[in-house]
């Protein structure tokens, strides 16, 4: 392996724009809610370091190890199912000091693994070559359903589908998957899906006869929005934040907070840094002549990016409620390592863009 | 291809972002105003503060009706706890609410057996009555009676959105109670479980001198339902009253008022309303001084902004007063010209009198006694009795107004008509003197009666007075001398003169609930005007006078003819002047007033009919009347007086209905009350 570590090679736009994003939202975590803030600023340290090892250790050796990986994940899915619900679902697993979430992991796994699988075929364009990625993805996401997360369910599905689409998969065979997809939500809607996720995707339709927590949720988060104005109420001020009108105000509703206390224009100023890390990450991918590094670059922003946008869509109320954090910014661990790792791999690409693996790389032969 | 598709891509997410941008700023900046109000109407709340009402003292000073602090728990029908987007919580959710509306429509037995069922139900399902019973000290049966009237009175209230305004349920706790329930709602708010009730504190009204002053000062009540649609009138869509907005001589609303039942019917969805409270909830005076002068004494509404707070991180949301939007008014005070010394020890002795008589003739008397400065129109007391208690009118109601129990709440010297006898004879002398119908000399021979066609009009118990003048008949009460005057005087001029000493019209004094006297016309009698009626009205029979009208006739004889306006309110410089001035003077000559004073002096004076009421150290002058009103009852006793008789000061007037004869009956009774009044020393009572 030819690829070295060099300071130069950073795509240091990308590092800028993550630290400004990272800096918004933290100051505003601090106003929602002072524990989260401390518990963060943990997790973005440890994240910070795990990432700077995965750019040191460079994507591929983890592209060698993908299938392990991704087989340790699905194993993880499957235990947690077994284990005692919080709050009602089967998402996390208990460790001394922490619990994680495994479904934040299998999002890692999913990209590396069909990185693996795609990356140096060339029957991705016949309908039958979509069909083990499909299983890759299709499989985990069913037991994340079990649990249930259908957030992160409905983030994997379009991720797939971008890679697909990267990868070369032929446009006729994606639209027919698509269609596949929908029709095959019917079913979902009558056996899969709970109650409370009826409900919410109820609400969304008509907020006014929901008066349940759903739609209250909407519309308490559109006017608490709204009451932000250009300028906001200013930092620690906004009066839905400090009376806690709102639910989930530091984690999947972050961004209602910023949109408050900072107004238009901080919020504004955020999606477009949101933007601007969508659009360095595809860069990079764009710029990587190497097949794997391009698919995990591809799948690792648009998976922030479709986050962002669900959870932003959520919070604007142009999206029902799916449960989607706010990446870099919502308080979670688990959601912040794994995207901290998404970024690692994403830099990786972006540092070794010159190099090119063969199959026989992952054979051990080289190097 | 790989680059072209990854262009595609970043075209896309490029729209999506510029989408959720434009959104944005859709919601922030487009639509920012209307969100902003939306947000600050689930924050903000107005609430209604209600006003100290006035207080009322006498002529000395002393309080007659006063507010003092109370402390009061109020419920909550329902409360929404959506800030956590729950179900609504409502009383009736352990109210058996289908029944209690079944209630209202029962009677007698059903009505109280059902009622001791849902009082059971709701001892046994409400959640907080065994907290709320230890904390107040007040029993649970009680406690839920009290939930129940809370109920049916939300189930009669027809104004939608009812249900999310806080009811009075208790009026009056301990202060100890009252902070233990603020303590706790404070510390655990949702959870707590005194969340259905709000403390909070407000005024009761006291009486001091209690039924002593019933009639005069009236009581106070919240404003019922249907008043509250009265007063409200038609609402126009825009807010604009369109129909009466007042309750006639009553209630007129203030501006904030108006203004709180405009926002309280925009917002009766319950949705998202803001202000609490109810008008209905506002106390308003009834009867007596506190009805006619309600819209001096209650002041006007204020309303606060409330807002929803939470002082500590983490800790229990609390709506705290955070402005002012409209500053309350207190009522204002106003002073009565009663003495309040003078009215306890004339309804005192008044009082004893008429129970001592009852235990004599083994029987219950009702008393009226007016006292009133002739020359201005001052009343200085004023009793009617039987009197009731201004606490207990909600309670006793229905036997307040019983005849059995010789209804309390009528009040004899203003709303009750009697025929004034012969008290009437010295109008009717006067009348005849000032037309030049009799003289001072002018004589008729009594022979105890007076033969009419087959109908004999006889003088007192036939007893013939011979030869009489106008003097002494008045002084000894002969009836055939006034017999053979009214013939001469003839009805038209009988009736100009009573019309013209105010009998004929209500003397316009400021309580409400005032009759008007009664003068017969022919149309009454239904066969035409006979001599016989003009007999009959000579010497007060067949007609009808409130004892407060005969004050003014006295009155009128007393400060020589001029007709007062009977007031009870003290007032100051050019008002007081006003007030005081005689509403006109009446035709009369100063020979017939001469003649008919010293006719009067001699009813005491001179061994009359008055003669129980004389004084050695000061003259009084008087007429007593034993008035006919049905075959076979006692005759209602009067007797009217002013003193002293040279500079009259006060005029007195004392009917006890079926008192028998009013010489014998009321004089000594009057004498008692004007000893009293100008607190002569005593002597024993040789005269008579």
């Amino acid at each position: 392996m030819n690829s070295k570590f060099k300071i130069s090679d950073i795509d240091w736009l990308m590092i800028i724009t993550l630290t400004c994003i990272l800096t918004i939202g933290n100051i505003y975590l601090y106003s929602a809610s002072i524990k989260s803030f401390h518990n963060q600023i943990k997790w973005i340290m440890i994240g910070t370091v795990v990432m700077l090892s995965i750019i040191k250790v460079g994507y591929g050796k983890f592209l060698i190890i993908a299938y392990p990986i991704y087989l340790g994940v699905v194993s993880l899915l499957v235990a947690v199912l077994f284990l005692r619900p919080h709050r009602g679902a089967h998402s996390w697993i208990d460790l001394p000091g922490f619990s994680i979430q495994p479904s934040e992991l299998a999002k890692v796994a999913i990209i590396l693994a069909l990185s693996r699988c795609l990356m140096n075929k060339r029957d991705q364009f016949t309908l039958k070559g979509l069909v083990l990625p499909i299983v890759i993805t299709m499989f985990p996401v069913a037991l994340i359903l079990k649990q249930p997360d259908l957030g992160t369910a409905m983030v994997i599905i379009p991720v797939m589908l971008v890679i697909l689409f990267v990868s070369g998969a032929r446009k006729t065979h994606l639209l027919s998957n698509i269609l596949i997809g929908l029709v095959s939500a019917i079913p979902m809607w009558m056996f899969i899906l709970k109650q409370y996720q009826k409900n919410r995707i109820l609400a969304f339709i008509s907020p006014d006869k929901f008066a349940a927590r759903e739609a209250y949720q909407l519309i308490m988060s559109i006017i608490t929005i709204g009451s932000g104005g250009i300028f906001g109420a200013g930092w620690r001020n906004g009066v839905s934040n400090k009376l806690g009108l709102l639910p989930d105000r530091h984690t999947d509703f972050i961004f209602v907070v910023i949109a408050e206390e900072g107004g238009f224009i901080v919020a504004g100023v955020l999606l477009l840094l949101f933007l601007l890390f969508v659009i360095c990450g595809l860069n990079t991918a764009a710029s990587t002549k190497e097949p794997g590094g391009r698919i995990i670059a591809t799948g690792a922003t648009a998976l922030i990016g479709i986050q962002v946008i669900i959870n932003i869509g959520v919070v604007e109320a142009i999206l029902p409620t799916t449960g989607i954090t706010l990446p870099l910014i919502s308080y979670g661990g688990s959601s912040m390592l794994s995207t901290f790792i998404l970024i690692g791999l994403i830099l990786s690409v972006g540092n070794t863009k010159t190099t090119v693996f063969h199959k026989e790389t992952f054979l051990g032969k080289n190097d | 291809m790989f680059k072209s598709r990854i262009k595609i891509l970043i075209g896309i997410f490029c729209i999506i972002f510029s989408g959720l941008l434009f959104r944005l700023f859709n919601l922030q900046v487009i639509n920012a105003k209307d969100l902003k109000a939306r947000q600050s109407s689930r924050i903000n709340r107005l609430e209604q503060v209600a006003p100290r009402r006035g207080n009322i003292y006498d002529s000395n000073g002393i309080i007659l009706a006063e507010d003092t602090s109370s402390f009061e728990l109020w419920i909550y029908p329902a409360i929404w706890k959506d800030y956590k987007g729950k179900d609504v919580e409502k009383i009736f959710s352990f109210l058996p609410i289908a029944r209690v509306k079944a209630l209202l429509g029962l009677s007698g037995d059903h009505r109280s057996f059902e009622k001791k069922l849902i009082i059971e139900y709701i001892k046994d399902n409400c959640p907080f009555i065994d907290e709320l019973a230890k904390v107040t000290g007040i029993d649970k049966n009680k406690l839920s009676e009290k939930i129940l009237n809370v109920a049916k009175k939300i189930i009669k209230d027809r104004a939608p959105g009812a249900l999310f305004f806080p009811r009075k349920f208790i009026k009056d706790v301990t202060k100890i109670a009252y902070l233990k329930i603020l303590s706790q709602n404070a510390l655990f708010g949702d959870n707590s479980s005194f969340r259905l009730i709000k403390p909070k504190t407000g005024w009761k009204r006291r009486y001091p001198f209690g039924e002593k002053m019933a009639h005069i000062l009236g009581y106070v009540s919240p404003l019922s339902s249907r008043e509250y649609e009265k007063l409200r009138g038609k609402w126009g869509t825009k807010g604009i009253i369109q129909g009466q907005g007042y309750i006639k001589n009553f209630l007129i609303p203030t501006e904030t008022e108006k203004n709180i039942m405009r926002l309280y019917e925009y917002n009766r969805s319950g949705k998202n309303y803001r202000v609490s409270g109810h008008l209905t909830n506002s106390i308003v005076g009834r009867t007596g001084i506190e009805q006619e002068y309600n819209n001096l004494l209650r002041g006007s509404h204020g309303l606060q902004n409330l807002k929803l707070t939470r002082p500590e991180v983490g800790g229990p949301r609390i709506l705290q007063v955070s402005g002012i939007e409209t500053k309350v008014q207190s009522g204002q005070n106003i002073t009565l010209t009663i003495n309040s010394k003078i009215q306890a020890a004339t309804f005192d002795i008044l009082k004893k009198e008429i129970e001592r008589i009852g235990k004599e003739r083994n029987d219950k008397f009702a008393a009226a006694c007016i006292l009133i400065d002739p020359n201005n129109g001052e009343i200085k007391a004023m009793v009617s009795l039987p009197s009731f208690n201004p606490y207990l009118v909600s309670k006793k109601y229905k036997e307040y107004i019983s005849k059995k129990n010789m209804q309390p709440f009528l009040n004899r010297t203003i709303s009750e008509v009697y025929p004034p006898g012969s008290t009437f004879k010295p109008i009717v002398a006067m009348a005849a003197l000032t037309a030049g119908v009799i003289t001072e000399k002018t004589e008729y021979t009594c022979n105890g009666l007076i033969r009419l066609g087959n109908h004999d009009f006889i003088c007192m118990r036939r007893y013939a007075h011979g030869p009489i003048d106008v003097h002494n008949a008045i002084r000894l009460s002969c009836n055939v001398f006034f017999y053979n005057t009214g013939r001469d005087l003839g009805r038209q001029r009988l009736y100009n003169f009573t019309t013209d000493i105010g009998l004929n019209s209500k003397t316009g004094i400021d309580i409400p609930n005032e009759a008007k006297g009664i003068i017969p016309d022919g149309a009454r009698t239904g066969r035409g005007w006979a001599t016989g009626n003009t007999f009959h009205m000579s010497i007060g029979q067949g007609t009808a006078f409130t004892p407060m009208e005969m004050a003014v006739a006295i009155s009128a004889i007393a400060n020589g003819g001029k007709i007062i306006r009977p007031h009870l309110i003290a007032l100051q410089g050019k008002e007081k002047a006003s007030m005081d001035k005689p509403l006109h003077t009446i035709n009369v000559s100063d020979y017939a007033l001469k003649v008919v004073r010293k006719a009067m002096w001699g009813v005491v004076n001179e061994r009359g009919t008055g003669r129980r009421c004389a004084f050695k150290t000061m003259a009084v002058s008087g007429k007593s009347g034993s008035a006919d009103w049905k075959k076979g009852e006692p005759t209602h006793a009067w007797f009217v007086a002013y003193a002293p008789s040279e500079n009259p000061q006060i005029v007195a007037i004392l009917i006890i209905p079926r008192g028998n004869l009013g010489g014998g009956t009321c004089s000594p009774i009057v004498r008692k009350i004007l000893k009293m009044y100008f607190d002569l020393p005593d002597e024993s009572n040789t005269v008579g």
